[in-house]
């Protein structure tokens, strides 16, 4: 009798340790249309590996922080979490995430030759540890009215220009409110393309200092200000840039690449009279963009590590990655890969819009890496609404941001 | 007690057993007998409130001198988080914003819920239906309603309130584009949702007063703005302070209306931090950026805040209560 139990017992935890083994649970940033995008891969990877079993649950963006941190604490949950770009050197920092150049190194290979430098640069630890690998990525670019605008605006001035002209007509529905930005609007993402597009950055290129209170700085800082203080942009938080242009308040405006998919399925008034362009190039003849996204990283108490990094090798593939563009355009939306930007050219536009984003791609810059960065977001965002708001000097404001920076560069490092 | 109990053993010892010797099996017997049912009564309570609060309550106050990230295990910082955080210029932020929020959503919805519930304390049918009208925010609060109250004041064309002024020709009020609005609008919102709660009690507080008192000062004399200055105002000042309290408390701590309202994803609090509250800093410190021994010295500053302001309000009623 007693061997009988014994028995039993030790097949019961087999089968049970078993199951443990060949199941993965997946938390993904977003809505359910997150969950419907991976799906193509999960369901490859099963079909591929009978008897792995998969949970996917969509995760809302403000409700992320908590939950995340809520799991990692308790050392129990998702094996594998996609985050916003800041969340691999943040977690991973603390312990919170497998180290993949550490552990999976031919993983990283292979998504290194792909995935796009400017995201792979902004989720490197300076130390060179990767935490997560590059899951989507968005990118800011130029919405304008056809009928309103002759052509994009193709530098500074011209877009100053564009907007000068707009503002100076009375009759509605002509954009005479000029330029509407969304994404990152009075913020540093806002700010972030101009400072590029003048030739400025951040940091150094070794993170040694900041080097956000040079000329090119202050020169964009004054540039980006004009638009709220001068022509009376939008200050909003997030402005209706769709609205806008479809009602013809304004006739230039800048937001990500998701507007593309959108406009013309909730927009039917603006069919044929919307173009998209890259962003207007700077004093330094570059039109560099922001590149947002998400990454995904393997949670580090994981038990079932090896098994997600080899699903990972599987959603990074051409057939899971294709499958996962055309799931996405179903729902609809567009969803471009950062792990193999080569194949952001499958996404399911109209040619020259297809162009214009492909361009707009290869001339992107991501958050910085520097430790401290995140602390000194905030700083930089007050700083520019302050300049806006307040009629603080740039060179003042920037002084100080470019103090703090310093100060967290050292403090978390 | 020891004595007492000492007596008794004394007088009821068997014959031949000394009567100073202790017998501790019996003093539990007797203990467990007398007091052991009560006891197990409140265990379930006492249980759970160690463990919900009382352990949480001190467990945060142990982080809050640690550099606690929520996933590896706490190093003791001493007061480095108290004093990081006395230095942050955000802090002050949000304190002031608290306190402004606190100070005029209490005295508002306290003094406006009093004129309320003397205009609707009636069994009229007109009064109780404006009573479960002004209520009703209560009952649909949430999240939710504070999407509603977004969408009121959005200066897209579908805000209700400016729709409303662009039919009157007028421009459109950024009330998110505008610093100078938030905390404006967070004190119209919390207003608006605690106000029929405060009308509710001091309905119970008016009808809590005796009419014969009401009725003596009318045969003296006592006109209507006497009878409320002299009798109304005075007996109903321990409602009063309950309300006040609890309003004090309940906006200090308040985090979903500012959330809501001012935060993406790159941002809390709004534009220079306008709409930034204490709490919202709380969660900003401890759940965005991971610091949670930072976060939890910020949860005891907001104890200490309250716990002060709650003694001033006590001994500002004990004064009256003396007078």
């Amino acid at each position: 009798m007693r061997t009988l139990i014994t028995t039993a017992l030790s097949a019961g935890l087999l089968l049970g340790s078993t199951g443990l083994a060949s199941k993965l649970t997946i938390w993904v940033i977003g809505d359910e249309n997150a969950v419907k995008t991976m799906q193509p891969a999960v369901d490859l990877y099963k079909q591929a590996h009978v008897g792995t079993d998969f949970e996917l649950r969509a995760i809302p963006g403000d409700q992320a922080f908590t939950k995340y941190l809520a799991a990692l604490a308790s050392q129990s949950g998702p094996d594998l979490i996609t985050g916003y770009l800041s969340y691999g050197i943040e977690l991973g920092n603390k312990g919170g995430l497998v180290n993949i150049k550490q552990k999976y190194p031919a993983l990283l290979a292979q998504i290194a030759k792909t995935a796009s430098p400017a995201i792979m640069k902004a989720i490197t630890s300076l130390d060179g540890s990767l935490y997560a690998l590059p899951f989507d990525q968005t990118v800011q670019l130029t919405y304008y009215r056809k009928d309103l605008v002759k052509s994009a605006p193709k530098n500074w001035t011209e877009l100053s220009g564009a907007i000068e002209k707009l503002r100076s007509s009375t009759a509605a529905g002509s954009g005479a409110k000029g330029y509407i930005s969304q994404w990152g609007n009075v913020g540093w993402v806002g700010y972030f393309p101009y400072l590029y597009q003048a030739g400025g950055t951040l940091y150094d290129a070794k993170c040694s200092k900041s080097a956000i209170n040079t000329q090119a700085g202050v020169d964009s800082l004054k540039y980006y200000a004009n638009f709220y203080t001068k022509f009376k942009s939008p200050t909003d938080g997030w402005p209706d840039l769709e609205q806008g242009l479809e009602n013809g308040d304004y006739a230039i405006g800048s937001t990500g690449n998701w507007s593309l998919q959108s406009i013309p399925i909730s927009r039917p008034k603006l069919t044929g009279k919307w173009a998209v362009a890259k962003l207007p190039a700077g004093p330094s003849g570059k039109a560099t963009a922001f590149a947002g996204g998400s990454l995904i990283g393997i949670t580090a108490y994981s038990k079932n590590a090896d098994l997600a990094a080899d699903f990972l090798k599987e959603m990074y593939s051409t057939r899971s990655t294709v499958a996962m563009i055309k799931a996405a355009a179903k729902i609809p939306a567009l969803w471009l890969p950062a792990g193999r930007q080569d194949l952001a050219t499958q996404v399911s536009l109209p040619a020259d819009q297809k162009a214009v984003l492909n361009a707009q791609l290869k001339d992107t810059v991501g958050p910085p890496n520097c430790p401290g960065w995140e602390q000194s977001g905030d700083v930089l965002q007050k700083a520019i609404q302050g300049v806006v708001f307040n009629g603080t000097d740039p060179k003042a404001a920037l002084d100080s941001v470019a103090e703090t920076m310093n100060t967290n560069l050292v403090k978390y490092k | 007690m020891i004595h007492k109990t000492t007596l008794q053993q004394t007088r009821t010892a068997p014959l031949g057993m000394s009567a100073a010797r202790p017998q501790p099996r019996r003093g539990v017997r007797f203990f467990m007998q007398k007091y052991g049912p009560p006891m197990g009564l409140v265990l379930p309570f006492v249980v759970l409130f160690v463990l919900f609060v009382l352990w949480p309550v001190l467990r945060s106050l142990y982080l809050s001198f640690t550099d606690y990230t929520g996933i590896k295990a706490p190093n003791l910082v001493g007061a480095t988080n108290y004093v990081n955080m006395l230095h942050d210029p955000r802090f002050y932020k949000a304190l002031r914003n608290s306190l402004t929020y606190m100070f005029f959503t209490s005295l508002i919805s306290t003094s406006v819920g009093l004129l309320l519930a003397l205009s609707f304390g009636g069994q009229k049918l007109a009064h109780q239906l404006m009573r479960a009208a002004f209520f009703l925010p209560l009952v649909a609060g949430g999240v939710g309603i504070i999407g509603v109250w977004k969408w009121i004041a959005s200066s897209e064309e579908f805000g209700l309130f400016n729709t409303v002024r662009k039919m009157f020709g007028a421009e459109s009020i950024r009330f998110f584009g505008d610093p100078h609005y938030a905390l404006p609008l967070l004190i119209v919102i919390g207003v608006w949702s605690v106000l029929g709660y405060n009308m509710v009690i001091f309905v119970a507080g008016l009808r809590s007063i005796a009419p014969e008192i009401y009725e003596a000062a009318a045969i003296d004399g006592a006109g209507p703005s006497a009878r409320f200055w002299k009798i109304t105002l005075p007996l109903l000042r321990p409602t009063i302070l309950y309300v006040l309290v609890t309003g004090m408390i309940g906006t200090f701590q308040e985090f979903f209306t500012p959330y809501v309202l001012f935060s993406d994803t790159n941002n809390v609090g709004g534009i220079l931090d306008s709409g930034l509250t204490l709490t919202v800093y709380l969660y900003d410190v401890g759940f965005r950026h991971f610091e949670m021994g930072a976060a939890s010295a910020i949860a005891w500053l907001l104890f200490t805040v309250i716990f002060i302001l709650t003694l001033i309000n006590l001994r500002i009623g004990r004064i009256n209560d003396l007078d």
